[in-house]
């Protein structure tokens, strides 16, 4: 299995796409921050990194990288030579798993990062405002990314085709809301199931002063999606014949 | 007897069809064992079964004497219908990314690309490379790890005659020199002749005929025809004066011989003296190509 990461992360560090997205995240973060800035905005530093990673764009670049990196192996069939060497299809699936999970993870301390310091070089730190409320904030923006990193990688997995895994990233706000569309109007269920969508749960779970049911609410989302869709995913794939 | 590869039963069904119908192979260590067979034949299947792409339907497949599968298989190395690369990546930053699984010292590196022919590639993209090029990096993938069992499904497809002669030679060096036993279909049966110890025959998914290159070089030999006033006579007569002559048979083209080929003017004598009148000498041979498409059953 340490072959198997060592594998994976030499690869995502030589995978263009992580560093275009991950510098396109910041491009689109600090722009916004320098527009409001130009604007006579009034900001902070921590309220400009507690609401950098909630936005559709995140989502949406994330995806695009994770379907990427994911279908890598399957378009190039390299996946072959990974699992005739003796490795199983468990390890492999985990062991892509938490390397996207770790590209995620450092894409989101990334923004952070560059948005505190660009909203603090712009205006103050904002330090004074850090409570616990914040820092469970950050924690549960992390957790949402993580899980929605998972849910990416899983949905890539399953299709294993680079062009539809795209697209399906970038469009799953899209097919989410029509799906819960047309859920609704079938079966006009008494729950608001919107409210559970992951980027719902994402842009509710933005700037400093997030409600703790909200916080209750994305922490329980995260883990549900996190290992629901890792389940589904392996499972799709773990018998997949190559 | 040590063995690399056994199956014992091997089935694979797609759906309705029968890709492979209990197959049961073996593979000696050290050999090189050619899989004949046409296309769709279930070459390319077994294979696939072997290094564990896909799962039997029925029986079971025995590596390394029992060795537990996975830990098997981090022993072989393979190259499948279409070498697997990183197509925007280098040969080399191709062999660093695989180097990684297998262990390989990034020093062996240039080494392996020596090998195959691909030293002189420099930055161009393998997405860039002829099918030829494609081909000798996936063998140098496969070679990564310096595994004991090496699986080549049609390794000289798309090579010109100088890469066919070079990959031939890798092959019977690291047979020879390292006693890589080797698992190779192909499709150029005079080229696998060069090479194979062992054929397998496959036809409709079921594994026809195991044969030892020996085995076949008797069945493919110059045969010798002799039409006489008198087959079985004569048949008799050849057999009591050269008890050692093997195969001797009678049909209605005449009496066949399988040896003594280069006899055949003391043969028509002896035939001649005892009264049994020659009309034909034929020389005929089978090539290897004719024994094939008719244990294939065509």
């Amino acid at each position: 299995m340490s072959k198997l990461l060592r594998f994976e992360f030499h690869k995502l560090f030589r995978q263009k796409s992580f560093y275009i997205c991950t510098a396109l995240l910041l491009v689109i973060n600090l722009y916004t921050i320098i527009y409001a800035y130009d604007n006579d905005g009034r900001s902070t530093g921590l309220i400009c990194m507690s609401v950098a990673v909630c936005s559709t764009d995140f989502t949406m670049l994330f995806g695009i990288f994770t379907a990427l990196f994911t279908c890598d192996d399957y378009a190039n069939g390299t996946i072959r030579n990974i699992l005739s060497r003796g490795f199983t299809r468990t390890q492999v699936y985990f062991a892509k798993l938490i390397t996207v999970i770790v590209a995620a993870v450092i894409a989101v301390l990334l923004v952070w990062a560059a948005t505190f310091t660009a909203g603090t070089l712009c205006w103050r730190d904002g330090l004074n405002d850090f409570n616990s409320t914040v820092l469970s904030t950050l924690e549960a923006q992390l957790l949402l990314t993580v899980a929605a990193a998972a849910l990416f990688y899983a949905i890539s997995s399953v299709i294993a085709k680079t062009g539809a895994s795209v697209a399906v990233c970038l469009l799953i706000d899209l097919i989410a809301a029509l799906g819960i569309g047309i859920y609704t109007m079938l079966f006009e269920p008494d729950l608001n199931i919107a409210e559970y969508w992951i980027s719902e749960l994402r842009g509710s779970c933005c700037g400093l002063f997030c409600d703790f049911e909200t916080l209750r609410m994305s922490f329980i989302a995260a883990l549900c999606y996190f290992f629901g869709s890792t389940a589904l995913g392996y499972l799709a794939v773990c018998k997949r014949e190559y | 007897m040590e063995y690399v590869l056994k199956t014992y039963g091997l089935s694979k069904r797609f759906g309705s069809k029968l890709a492979l119908d209990n197959v049961s192979i073996n593979i000696k260590k050290g050999e090189i064992y050619g899989l004949i067979g046409k296309n769709g034949a279930g070459k390319t299947t077994l294979m696939r079964l072997a290094l564990g792409l896909a799962n039997p339907s029925g029986g079971s497949i025995e590596l390394f004497d029992g060795q537990p599968l996975d830990d098997a298989r981090h022993r072989i190395g393979a190259l499948l219908e279409s070498p697997c690369i990183y197509k925007n990546c280098t040969a080399l930053e191709n062999l660093r990314h695989f180097a990684i699984l297998t262990g390989t010292p990034k020093e062996k590196l240039p080494e392996l690309l020596r090998l195959v022919g691909l030293q002189n590639t420099g930055r161009k993209k393998a997405g860039k490379f002829s099918m030829g090029m494609k081909q000798r990096l996936g063998i140098a993938i496969a070679l990564l790890g310096d595994p004991d069992f090496l699986i080549l499904d049609e390794p000289i497809n798309g090579l010109d005659p100088e890469g066919i002669r070079d990959v031939r030679d890798v092959i019977l060096r690291l047979n020879r020199e390292c006693g890589i036993t080797f698992l190779i279909s192909s499709h150029l049966l005079d080229e696998l002749a060069k090479v194979v110890s062992t054929y397998g025959i496959i036809s409709h998914g079921v594994l026809v005929e195991e044969i030892s290159a020996a085995e076949l070089a008797a069945h493919t030999s110059q045969r010798l025809i002799i039409r006489t006033s008198d087959d079985k006579k004569a048949a008799e007569l050849i057999k009591s004066r050269y008890p050692d002559i093997g195969d001797i048979t009678v049909d209605g083209s005449g009496v066949c011989l399988g040896s003594r080929i280069g006899n055949s003017a003391v043969i028509n004598r002896m035939l001649n003296e005892s009264g049994i009148f020659v009309g034909e000498l034929i020389p005929s041979s089978r090539g290897l190509e004719d024994y094939f498409i008719e244990r294939m059953g065509n």
